[in-house]
């Protein structure tokens, strides 16, 4: 699974910290969802999403393997 | 009122626990090699005991870090843990638990033929465990948990 939240915390001007913080996580935790290591759990993706104002499908982009 | 206490004792588990952990192994230890003489040149099981206490230092040292973190998060405004470290302490306690049987396995093989005493066999065993369950968590923590 793939996802956009590097290229979407940039646009928004945020930090890994400051997203953490949003979406009540660790700030490793997003490190790892940036770099693909870790899959959310669907709360975590929807409030992820919420914080871009976008769709999960948006942000997370899933693929069949 | 029963939130605050909730709050509290939660506060109490995520922060002093692992401190109090550390603080008993360290007292553990401490009453161990100096009530029994441990460490001393006559003692016949000298590497055994240098093992023990090389890996209870690193414990040590990687509890107080972990406590160091925890407070640091929480001055930052974010949790202790969360689901991925969750995920990551439950892989690695799955992971040790499997590699474990084997750790066991062995030792009971050579049990007869190398180790004879008992008590130091027990004592491999559980630092072995201790060990591959640390070894397991910090490579989940390097390489991530896809679950895919």
């Amino acid at each position: 699974m793939n996802n956009r939240i590097k290229e979407l915390r940039a646009r928004s001007n945020l930090t890994q910290l400051d997203l953490a913080k949003m979406v009540g996580v660790r700030r490793e935790t997003i490190v790892f969802l940036e770099k693909g290591k870790y899959n959310p759990s669907l709360k975590l993706a929807y409030d992820v999403s919420r914080v871009f104002k976008s769709k999960i499908e948006e942000v997370f982009i899933f693929e069949e393997s | 009122m029963l939130d605050f206490v909730n709050f509290n004792l939660n506060l109490m588990k995520k922060l002093f626990l692992p401190l109090f952990i550390v603080t008993y192994v360290v007292i553990l230890s401490g009453i161990w090699i100096f009530q029994t003489g441990s460490l001393e040149e006559s003692s016949s099981h000298l590497f055994t005991e240098y093992f023990y206490v090389g890996v209870i230092s690193v414990f040590f040292v990687i509890g107080i870090y972990i406590g160091y973190q925890r407070i640091k998060r929480r001055k930052q405004g974010l949790p202790e843990e969360d689901e991925m470290s969750k995920r990551i302490t439950q892989k690695a306690a799955a992971t040790s638990f499997y590699i474990s049987l084997f750790l066991w396995l062995l030792l009971i093989y050579i049990q007869d033929r190398i180790l004879t005493d008992i008590r130091i066999l027990f004592g491999y065993g559980i630092i072995g465990m201790a060990l591959i369950f640390v070894i397991s968590w910090f490579i989940y923590n390097y390489k991530g948990v896809i679950n895919e």
